[in-house]
């Protein structure tokens, strides 16, 4: 069943360069209880998707066109009060760097008081403690740290301490933007297994934005690539690590050395991810691309839907 | 080069009341006797999370910080001994190429500028004979037309090519050796290979030998000959890469690989992730710094500090437990 619809959705960026489309008619639905892995590199508009979702994006963004229908509402044009009421309760999300999201002046009780106060007003304060309480503990983090700052705590338990607010009027979806990048590979390992239990448990529909490929394979039921603002390929984990279509997606995994596999070539991309204020023409990836040909020029393809669930935009594999 | 026992305490800063509290002064023991060398033509990789100390090696290579105790070998001539004039000698003959090339640019000053600074510092050639070092230089690292890149400042250009000027102006003093500390983490997935392709291309054509200083296993796996885990100051572990990859011996090693998220969804496994985190190395844990949070730990290990033993020809391990049979397996 699907859950939410990102339908047609447009983003740009006004800067004093110019336009930066940095999502372009992105289609996208989302299955309930699943994980889906939102895969780019800097600069593909994954955050900025993640973001749109929510209405999070800070100006200059804004949304130009499409829609994201959740519940039948379409996130875009909700008045502010019905997202407010999404918002924490409904959908929520978890940042990159957990330093940059907690406040450095404010103990993590009234971090937890804070969220209450907004999303339960009828919570008293006594109330709202013991459940932020309740959660530190399930997260692994003991209570009494809910009277330390920020800065006592490690990047890990900062995370955790984030993900505790983002889960603490269990939601239904999770949006999780890069919530490892910041971390050592340990704590990365121990905060994906965190998330991975949560989804269980709550119930939640997870969208893990990332560029690492590695926590993607471990992590997500289903893949989608973006490159330079639009969906490149969408499909099964599995399906699309054996046989990626389309040829960005191929050459991403070729450049990721595995560890396991230190004998396996490794091949890195020509060229570098394109300036969005003047894109090149067609096919975004064309001038990176080995199979390019006249028709990758002059048009972007359009995002065909194949059998077993995938979806690809390449000339490739229009035929 | 080679590093004996070299230690860098840095004093914790206390303020004005907590000095008439405790009279100890407290120290961050970013090195705490680190031993290792590093062969003419090598790829020496220290790994390491945030935290291990391993940067901090990085800049008492290169002299940036001066070791509190211990020696550092260039090529037979002790660097921590010598006066300021032979040393800037010396610094001549190695570089560094840094983690963020945003910040690692002069960012009013054109790309070729940046890169012929330290021809300029070291008074290279007259002006004319600079820029065309400069422009070869530009080319050896794939950014053509030169003549383009010259005039451009850093903000024109993306992650990738900055971080090839960063590499261009490295090695425009023909150096013998490179740290290169996480020069990958902050370029665009898509790009990072293309930029350790370079690297390796330039060590073939240049004679370089590389200290590679990463967090990234993934990244050493793919450059490194021999590889140095550090963990709160120490090496635990030093093997050549496969035996390393195959044979790893310390918990903590082991732990480390296990993590690293492997690109393979059919590779999906339960991992056992050693709990918590890397503690302050103000006040490191006694005997073997890891034993907290190892699940081999008896006794002995919160007692005495293990010393590196070698388990094969080149393999070294410091756990005070080893070699015991569950962990050989």
């Amino acid at each position: 069943m699907s859950i939410l619809n990102v339908d047609e959705l447009s983003v740009q960026y006004s800067t004093s360069r110019g336009t930066v489309k940095a999502v372009s008619s992105v289609d996208l639905g989302l299955q309930q209880g699943e994980t889906i892995g939102l895969v780019g590199e800097s600069g593909s508009g994954k955050s900025t998707l993640g973001l749109s979702i929510l209405r999070l994006l800070p100006p200059p963004g804004h949304i130009t066109s499409g829609r994201a229908i959740y519940n039948n509402i379409d996130l875009v044009t909700a008045d502010e009060a019905v997202l407010q009421r999404i918002r924490g309760r409904e959908i929520s999300m978890v940042f990159q760097d957990p330093s940059a999201t907690l406040n450095p002046l404010m103990r993590i009780r009234d971090h937890f008081l804070e969220f209450y106060g907004a999303h339960e007003p009828d919570l008293s304060r006594s109330d709202a403690t013991s459940k932020a309480k309740g959660l530190l503990v399930q997260l692994g983090i003991p209570s009494e740290r809910l009277e330390d700052y920020p800065h006592q705590l490690s990047g890990g338990m900062k995370q955790r301490v984030c993900i505790g607010l983002a889960i603490a009027l269990t939601p239904r979806i999770l949006i999780a933007d890069e919530p490892t990048t910041a971390l050592d590979v340990l704590v990365e390992a121990q905060i994906l297994d965190l998330l991975r239990g949560l989804k269980r448990d709550l119930n939640l529909t997870l969208i893990l934005i990332t560029h690492n490929m590695g926590v993607v394979a471990e992590t997500a039921d289903r893949i989608a690539v973006m490159y330079a603002g639009k969906l490149v390929e969408v499909g099964g984990t599995r399906s699309i690590f054996q046989k990626p279509l389309h040829p960005y997606t191929e050459a991403l995994l070729q450049s990721v050395p595995n560890l396991k596999k230190r004998k396996q070539p490794v091949k890195s991309i020509p060229g570098n991810p394109p300036d969005l204020v003047d894109p090149p023409s067609g096919c975004l990836f064309h001038p990176r691309c080995p199979y390019a040909f006249e028709k990758c020029v002059v048009k972007h393809p359009p995002l065909l839907s194949l059998d077993d669930n995938r979806q690809v935009a390449c000339y490739l594999r229009c035929e | 080069m080679a590093m004996e026992g070299a230690k860098k305490y840095f004093p914790v800063q206390k303020s004005f009341i907590e000095r008439f509290v405790s009279r100890q002064a407290e120290y961050v023991k970013a090195v705490d006797g680190v031993t290792f060398e590093v062969q003419r033509g090598e790829v020496f990789g220290l790994v390491g999370e945030s935290g291990s100390g391993k940067t901090t090696t990085g800049f008492v290579i290169l002299g940036l910080i001066r070791p509190d105790e211990g020696s550092v070998l260039f090529d037979g001539t002790d660097m921590t001994k010598i006066g300021d004039e032979e040393f800037r000698k010396m610094r001549k003959r190695m570089q560094m190429v840094f983690q963020d090339p945003s910040s690692a640019l002069h960012p009013r000053m054109k790309i070729g500028q940046n890169i012929a600074e330290p021809l300029r510092i070291h008074a290279a050639g007259s002006a004319q004979e600079r820029k065309a070092t400069a422009l070869k230089m530009l080319e050896t690292v794939g950014l053509i037309p030169a003549e383009m890149f010259f005039d451009r400042y850093p903000h024109e250009l993306s992650g990738g090519q900055k971080q090839r000027v960063v590499i261009a102006r490295a090695l425009i003093l023909h150096p013998e050796l490179v740290v290169a500390d996480e020069p990958v983490a902050m370029v665009d997935v898509s790009v990072r290979v293309q930029i350790l392709d370079l690297m390796m291309k330039l060590k073939n054509e240049l004679d370089l030998t590389y200290i590679f200083i990463t967090h990234d296993l993934s990244a050493a796996s793919y450059v490194c000959d021999r590889i140095a885990v550090m963990y709160l100051g120490k090496i635990l572990e030093l093997a050549p890469k496969d035996e390393l990859f195959d044979n790893p011996q310390h918990p903590y090693t082991r732990a480390l690989l296990a993590a690293v998220p492997v690109p393979d969804p059919a590779d999906r496994r339960d991992k056992v992730v050693p709990k918590g985190e890397i503690p302050s190395p103000i006040n490191p844990p006694s005997g073997c710094r890891f034993h907290p949070r190892c699940d081999h730990a008896v006794e002995s290990c919160c007692a005495q500090e293990p010393l590196l033993k070698e388990v094969s020809a080149g393999h070294v391990v410091s756990c005070p437990i080893l070699p015991f049979r569950e962990l050989r397996k």
